[in-house]
């Protein structure tokens, strides 16, 4: 019993992470109407600002201590360091919609994918080359010392785990809110049902878009700050979540915010659960319980478990 | 529609058995050099990862090593005053090799003969007639430069490897500017194979077909089987492979290919001689190993599992496998953690090591058992134990001989402190682990051996390198005391066939090591690698 609660929660913690970069896909695709693969490379850029303002006077990082001249104050505190990264990531995504995905505005989905597929390579390849193939530790907001969990029917439940989870349930809320209750979020929703009847409406669509980017972005900003401890901070970290949390999103029906972190949660308990139980699957095929998970859910329920069914004219 | 519903459930056991297949036999891929897998987990050099601020450190696994022989008597490098000391105790050792290698060339005993048949000391033979028939003996060498082709992972999983190649090119630059090899420079082509066998292959034959190269090196096991066949049959020089399986001590047949650091059934043999000695009073131990699932971890396993069947001392030993390309290693602790293990040991690379140990310590693991090791491929300071905090106290490792480079103890060696000197001269940080292998393990060596094959009679030639590579018998920069750094020919392949124990403390981010250093040089037999049954013969 012990044994099952603790991979439960473990489940629960790496469902966390899966969810958080799946939130930021979800808000794109519910945006914008396309899938971003860059999502993960922007979020990693992100969170090397936090590394930045968290360690401004490291030459490794900077070459030169430019951090520490240029802004105030620095090294800051974790929290303000996380919204400096939030506000890059805003920043970084702004900067794509407007320079790369707004001209494309009148190509077809399938080539602004694969221009974001393209994106994922060069924003890469920026990260390499400006911090290196080497790893750091980021620090994180919440408690991560060995002892820092509570005691549950034996099992460890780690704060770091609860801290992830409570900052995720907030800004679902606040998505929920802004989504349901703003006229953003009503422009968000007219312009991916119909662009073109949007548009007639007064709705304007590059506005809305360009909201769209910068939202997700400063998503995938929090999400790389909160998990990078866990994961290890280096230019490929978020690739490696990536297919994770597509399949996540694909869970929850990729139009979802909740949905997502409810795919998340699927596939993290999928990854603990199965190789603990079933026989002939090893945890070293992690990708098995993943993907199983997402065939299941699309095969009974193929919009996603929350997402919303599509009704066309014939 | 229940039709359909059936229909569907037969979809999804299709799908399930094509994943199950696509995911079952990745290994095997891999292993035959084939077309692999992914995954990163380098083994050998480790990674890098981790470190907070700045710093980071230190040296792998692979790095560097030392000694042997010529070194003034009971002396060791790191006790000379200067770095032009530490420079002349190579440039004896190197005229020593020379020396030899040359009066058995002159007398017909050693050297490329008549019949084709390259000889050196140990029974080494290279087959050259065997050759392809455009085959030459200096291709790859211009009148400026000496042309080496490099395979790493600048990308993917274990990317942080890449590394190993800035500091291999900072070695080769200071040769470089003191003349190079008989003046010809060296020049490092790199290719990133993103630690994907496949890939490797395809990288290999680039270098083959259009860079001209003199030889070449790979890094990771699957990496370095996938192509070992291929270069052989081309009598290319598979020179000081980066990756730590036994099969590269394997002259007889690979005469083409060496490895070069501490290998991995050496430190699995450790693991259980340390078991033995420590534990002997609570038998039967029982051990859990996390292992990355990658010809790398699985030959940790495989060794492991071999040396521990004729224990008395140990009654048990569980794996938990992990997908190298995961991005935590929680649920396979997890499960250890449920085990009631006596002994712990992480047989993995790069930054699942730094997640095992902080996951060790979440999970409780670390309060039940007596003993947890870390991988010598993780000894890195910075990298991988100072971000863990105080999970990483009190952790063993068999650390093969290595300095780490961040270690308050070595930090004033001459050579300790040159290194610094060159790697930031060449806009690099010193504190990455993975940048001071590849300069003081990696460059070192491979600069070393040219320069001692090109004093030989007939000069740089490819035959002339491997006669000197496996005749090598130095004073390895990166080596502890009492380390012994030396080959000899196809009789004993291995170059570090040593190891210190040593026990992390937290408080002073420092490996203090327990006991005297182990020099087992020339005990391991040659490993002719069964992939079958993933065994030496």
């Amino acid at each position: 019993m012990e044994l099952f609660l603790q991979r439960i929660f473990d489940g629960l913690f790496n469902g966390a992470i899966y969810s958080s970069l799946a939130v930021a896909i979800v808000i794109t695709f519910r945006t914008t109407g396309i899938l971003n693969f860059a999502q993960g490379e922007l979020a990693t850029f992100s969170a090397y600002i936090a590394l930045l303002l968290l360690n401004p006077g490291s030459s490794s990082l900077t070459g030169s201590g430019l951090v520490s001249d240029l802004i105030p104050g620095t090294p800051w505190p974790v929290p303000l360091a996380i919204l400096g990264a939030v506000v890059a990531g805003a920043a970084a995504g702004a900067f794509v919609e407007r320079v790369v995905i707004r001209p494309l505005a009148r190509a077809p989905d399938l080539s602004v994918v694969n221009v974001t597929i393209g994106l994922l390579i060069v924003i890469n390849a920026v990260v390499v080359e400006t911090w290196g193939l080497r790893g750091y530790l980021l620090e994180s907001p919440f408690p991560t010392e060995a002892d820092d969990y509570l005691g549950i029917g034996g099992a460890r439940l780690r704060l770091e785990t609860l801290g992830v989870w409570a900052t995720l349930l907030v800004v679902l809320a606040l998505l929920g809110l802004m989504l349901r209750r703003t006229r953003l979020g009503l422009a968000f929703r007219a312009a991916t049902t119909n662009a073109e009847s949007a548009e007639l409406c007064g709705i304007p669509l590059g506005r809305t878009r360009f909201a769209g980017w910068v939202i997700a972005g400063a998503l995938g900003a929090l999400a790389a700050t909160l998990v990078a401890h866990s994961v290890v901070l280096e230019p490929f970290m978020m690739i490696r979540l990536l297919i994770f949390s597509f399949a996540a999103a694909t869970i929850g029906g990729l139009d979802s915010p909740g949905g997502a972190v409810a795919g998340g949660i699927v596939i993290g308990l999928a990854q603990s659960l199965v190789p603990g139980y079933v026989p002939g699957i090893g945890s070293e095929v992690s990708l098995v319980p993943a993907v199983a998970a997402m065939l299941l859910v699309l095969l009974i329920r193929p919009t996603g478990l929350f997402g919303t069914r599509r009704v066309s004219r014939v | 529609m229940r039709g359909r519903r059936w229909l569907r459930l037969m979809a999804l056991l299709f799908a399930f058995g094509l994943i199950a297949a696509a995911c079952g036999d990745s290994d095997d891929d891999a292993e035959t050099g084939g077309a692999t897998d992914t995954t990163a987990g380098t083994e050998e050099t480790t990674a890098t990862t981790a470190a907070p601020e700045e710093t980071t450190a230190t040296t792998m696994d692979d790095t560097t090593e030392t000694t042997g022989g010529a070194a003034p008597e009971g002396t060791s490098i790191g006790d000379l005053a200067s770095i032009e000391e530490v420079q002349a105790v190579w440039e004896t050792e190197r005229q020593a090799v020379v020396d030899m290698l040359t009066a058995g060339i002159e007398s017909g005993e050693y050297g490329l003969g008549e019949d084709g048949i390259a000889r050196g000391p140990g029974g080494y033979e290279i087959d050259t007639s065997v050759c392809p028939a455009d085959w030459s003996n200096t291709a790859g060498l211009t009148d400026t430069e000496v042309r080496l082709g490099y395979t790493t992972a600048q990308s993917g999983n274990l990317a942080a490897y890449g590394d190993i190649a800035l500091g291999m090119q900072s070695y080769y630059n200071f040769i470089n500017e003191e003349g190079g090899i008989g003046g010809r420079n060296i020049e490092l082509i790199v290719k990133d194979d993103g630690y994907v066998a496949s890939q490797t292959i395809e990288a290999v034959d680039e270098l083959l077909q259009n860079e001209n190269v003199f030889a070449i090196t790979t890094l990771g096991s699957p990496n370095t089987f996938a192509v070992r066949d291929t270069l052989n049959a081309a009598c290319m020089p598979q020179i000081f492979s980066q990756t730590g399986h036994p099969a590269w001590g394997d002259p007889m047949n690979y005469p083409w290919t060496t490895g070069f650091q501490m290998d991995y059934y050496t430190e699995a043999a450790l693991w259980v001689q340390w078991i033995e000695e420590n534990m002997a009073d609570q038998a039967p131990v029982k051990v859990g190993g996390l292992v990355m699932d990658n010809d790398f971890g699985l030959s940790y396993e495989s060794g492991f599992e071999q040396f521990a069947e004729g224990s008395d001392v140990i009654g048990e030993f569980v794996v938990q496998k992990h997908d190298p390309a995961a991005p935590t290693v929680t649920n396979e602790v997890t499960t250890l953690a449920g085990e009631d293990l006596d002994v712990f040991i992480s047989m993995t690379a790069g930054n699942p090591c730094l997640l095992a140990i902080q996951d060790a310590g979440r999970s409780g693991l670390l309060d039940t058992v007596d003993a947890a090791f870390t991988p010598s491929v993780c000894k890195g300071i910075e990298a991988y134990m100072a971000p863990a905090e105080t999970a990483a106290d009190g952790w063993l490792i068999v650390g093969g001989g290595q300095k780490v480079s961040t270690d308050p103890q070595f930090a004033d060696e001459p050579f300790i402190v040159w290194e610094g000197e060159r790697l930031t001269g060449d806009g690099l940080d010193p504190n990455v682990d993975l940048i001071t292998t590849g300069f003081a393990g990696f460059g070192w060596v491979t600069g070393q051996t040219l320069l001692i094959a090109n004093e030989l009679p007939d000069g740089l030639t490819r035959t002339n390198l491997l006669l000197a590579a496996r005749s090598l018998e130095m004073s390895a920069p990166a080596l502890l005391d009492g380390i012994t750094f030396a080959v000899n020919g196809a009789e004993d392949p291995f170059f570090i066939e040593g190891s210190d124990i040593s026990r992390f403390n937290a408080t002073d981010q420092a490996w203090i090591q327990e006991g005297d250093v182990i020099d087992l040089n020339g005990a391991k037999g040659n490993c002719a690698w069964n992939l079958e049954i993933s065994v030496c013969e």
